[in-house]
């Protein structure tokens, strides 16, 4: 199968300061990679260079078969769809308007309006927005903002999904029926990259784990291979012990007392 | 081209809101060509566009003149520089995500006021207005383009105002001294700068300014959608597409023409392009391709009606037009700073 997402060799410079060292990456279609790390390991820089906002200082970046740093704007809508952690706070369009911007990069498809409105409604009743949908999105909170550019990516109906951080702000139930609504959509073949700050979520619902540190990727793997007690601990710089989940097949992630402290 | 499903009552409300304000705007003009020092009825009204049209031999009375060399041009003026800035104002709110945003708040009226002056001292004695408006066209656009920079390093949207503020003001002193010091009759006086006027209205004038607001205004209701989607926010419009840059930098000058030939032909008039979008995007909502139009209705009819106050109300002394929008504008201004900043805290 040809990789839907590919990174090869990234490095990215900004001055003096290496952001990212050397990191490759491929993502199936299909397949769900999570990205974790901590603050300012380079997950963000990462993201951003796969969907075409910043250009490696060397090394490259496809999506599909297109270049991400050299395809236009509207190759690059059709092919990936970005969720950024925060929104926009001073939007004065409804719910179901801003979602139907996702839209946008299809408005040339031959499609007339009631198939793009499905497609517009059936995002908003995957994330559990529908009925918000006449609501003007800065009389939202956070959590719901959040929700709906979910909703606005899964209507760009792409092939690949770059999500950072899509469940900061949620509860936690909404933060599981995000992750089913992506393992749904990869189910239909769509290829996820999504940066987690929760390592149990990304345990939980990831394929394909990458572990960034300090610009660099220490670990690719399944979430068994790559959260370990050991590695975990080290990169957080907190003393960390990993568990089998007792009801789900995936590690579970524990913080636990330096060990001076807890005998 | 794809089209939000939209609320029907939304649908409908634009439909009436385009309906009155374009009744709404005819009326007035006609309100506006019969008021004034020389006593004009309908009849008279009707006779001037007969003999203009060839249609009688009737010989030429004292409306027909004042009624077509006068106020015509006035309320044509009028009815130009409002929608210019009413879309104007729509433009900026939607390319800066700022609804406090307004050609006169963010320096570029006191630009193309400078660039203006600028045309009258390039322009031979007796030369056409041309060159001065399309001065004020190139002092606008300059302006509203080093705002957009000034957006780039500027998160905070009160602090955006502010140095929009300062450096009108800056600009405006500048005009000032200028004007004052020159003190040619070839330029307008410094009263026309800062608070506008409609009482030097000529077709000449018109034939000039006229064309710059249209194509201004068509260059920015070409960018509807793309104005919509930057709701989103520049990097997510980006990601659904939008050449961002290009887009906006095609929009910015736009609103430099448009409001170029509304400075032009009637100074620096305030608040008709913050107050009219604000208010029309709480009737029709915030989509552009509704509300520039609306705006343009909107911001038409609101300089029509106020410059018949400003000509009537302590006849015969003039008061300037931007006068009149000031003392309505400001308050409009001040609640919606104050509510702004209560719903952050």
């Amino acid at each position: 199968m040809k990789p839907a997402v590919r990174g090869q060799a990234i490095t990215y410079r900004r001055g003096a300061a290496v952001l990212l060292d050397q990191v490759d990456l491929t993502t199936d279609p299909g397949e769900i990679l999570g990205i974790v790390g901590p603050n300012g390991a380079g997950k963000t820089t990462l993201l951003r260079i796969l969907a075409g906002d910043l250009v490696p200082s060397t090394g490259h970046a496809w999506v599909q078969d297109a270049d991400a740093s050299r395809a236009t704007l509207l190759e690059l809508a059709q092919l990936r769809a970005y969720l950024s952690p925060k929104g926009v706070s001073e939007n004065p369009f409804t719910v179901r308007d801003t979602v139907a911007m996702g839209r946008h990069p299809h408005r040339r498809a031959m499609m007339d309006a009631q198939e793009h409105g499905a497609i517009v409604e059936s995002a908003m009743e995957r994330t559990d927005i529908i009925h918000l949908a006449s609501r003007v999105m800065s009389s939202l909170s956070t959590g719901e903002q959040q929700r709906v550019g979910l909703a606005r990516v899964i209507a760009q109906e792409t092939p690949v999904l770059l999500l950072d951080e899509p469940t900061s702000a949620l509860d936690i139930g909404h933060q599981e029926k995000v992750m089913r609504v992506l393992r749904s959509l990869a189910g239909e073949g769509t290829a996820i990259i999504v940066i987690l700050h929760d390592l149990n979520l990304a345990a939980a619902h990831s394929d394909r784990i990458m572990l960034l540190n300090a610009s660099a990727a220490i670990a690719t793997g399944t979430p068994s291979e790559v959260l370990t007690s050991e590695s975990l601990t080290s990169v957080y710089r907190q003393p960390m012990k990993v568990v089998t989940h007792p009801h789900r097949d995936c590690p579970l992630v524990l913080t636990v007392d330096s060990p001076d402290r807890s005998r | 081209m794809t089209q939000p499903a939209t609320d029907p009552d939304l649908r409908s409300s634009r439909f009436t809101a385009v309906t009155v304000l374009g009744i709404g705007l005819l009326a007035l003009m006609v309100a506006g060509l019969l008021s004034g020092a020389v006593a004009a009825g309908p009849t008279d009204l009707f006779h001037m566009l007969a003999r203009r049209l060839g249609l009688t031999d009737d010989p030429e009375r004292l409306t027909d003149s004042v009624l077509w060399a006068i106020r015509l041009p006035r309320v044509l003026s009028g009815a130009v520089v409002g929608a210019g800035l009413g879309v104007a104002g729509a433009a900026l709110q939607g390319t800066f995500r700022n609804q406090m945003a307004d050609p006169h708040l963010v320096g570029i009226s006191p630009a193309a006021g400078l660039g203006a002056v600028a045309g009258i001292a390039l322009t031979p004695v007796g030369g056409p207005p041309l060159i001065m408006m399309v001065g004020a066209a190139v002092g606008g656009a300059a302006v509203a383009l080093l705002m957009r920079r000034i957006a780039k390093r500027v998160i905070e949207s009160n602090q955006f105002i502010l140095v929009g503020l300062a450096l009108g003001l800056a600009m405006l002193a500048w005009l000032g001294a200028i004007v004052l010091a020159w003190d040619s009759p070839r330029v307008p006086t410094f009263t026309f700068w800062v608070f506008g006027g409609l009482a030097g209205s000529t077709w000449s004038a018109l034939a000039a300014g006229a064309p710059l607001v249209a194509i201004g205004v068509t260059i920015v209701a070409a960018s509807a959608r793309s104005l919509d989607l930057l709701a989103l926010g520049e990097t997510e419009a980006r990601h659904v597409g939008v050449e961002v840059d290009r887009v906006i930098t095609v929009i910015l000058v736009g609103v430099g023409l448009a409001v170029g030939g509304a400075v032009g032909l009637g100074g620096a008039i305030g608040f008709v392009g913050l107050i009219v979008p604000l208010v029309l995007r709480r009737w029709i909502g915030p989509t552009h391709k509704w509300l520039l139009p609306a705006s343009a209705l909107g911001g038409a009819a609101m300089v029509v009606a106020v410059d018949i106050l400003a000509r009537t109300v302590a006849a015969p002394i003039e008061i300037p037009v931007g006068l009149f929008t000031a003392i309505l504008g400001a308050p409009v201004f001040v609640w919606f700073l104050m509510r702004v900043g209560r719903s952050r805290s």
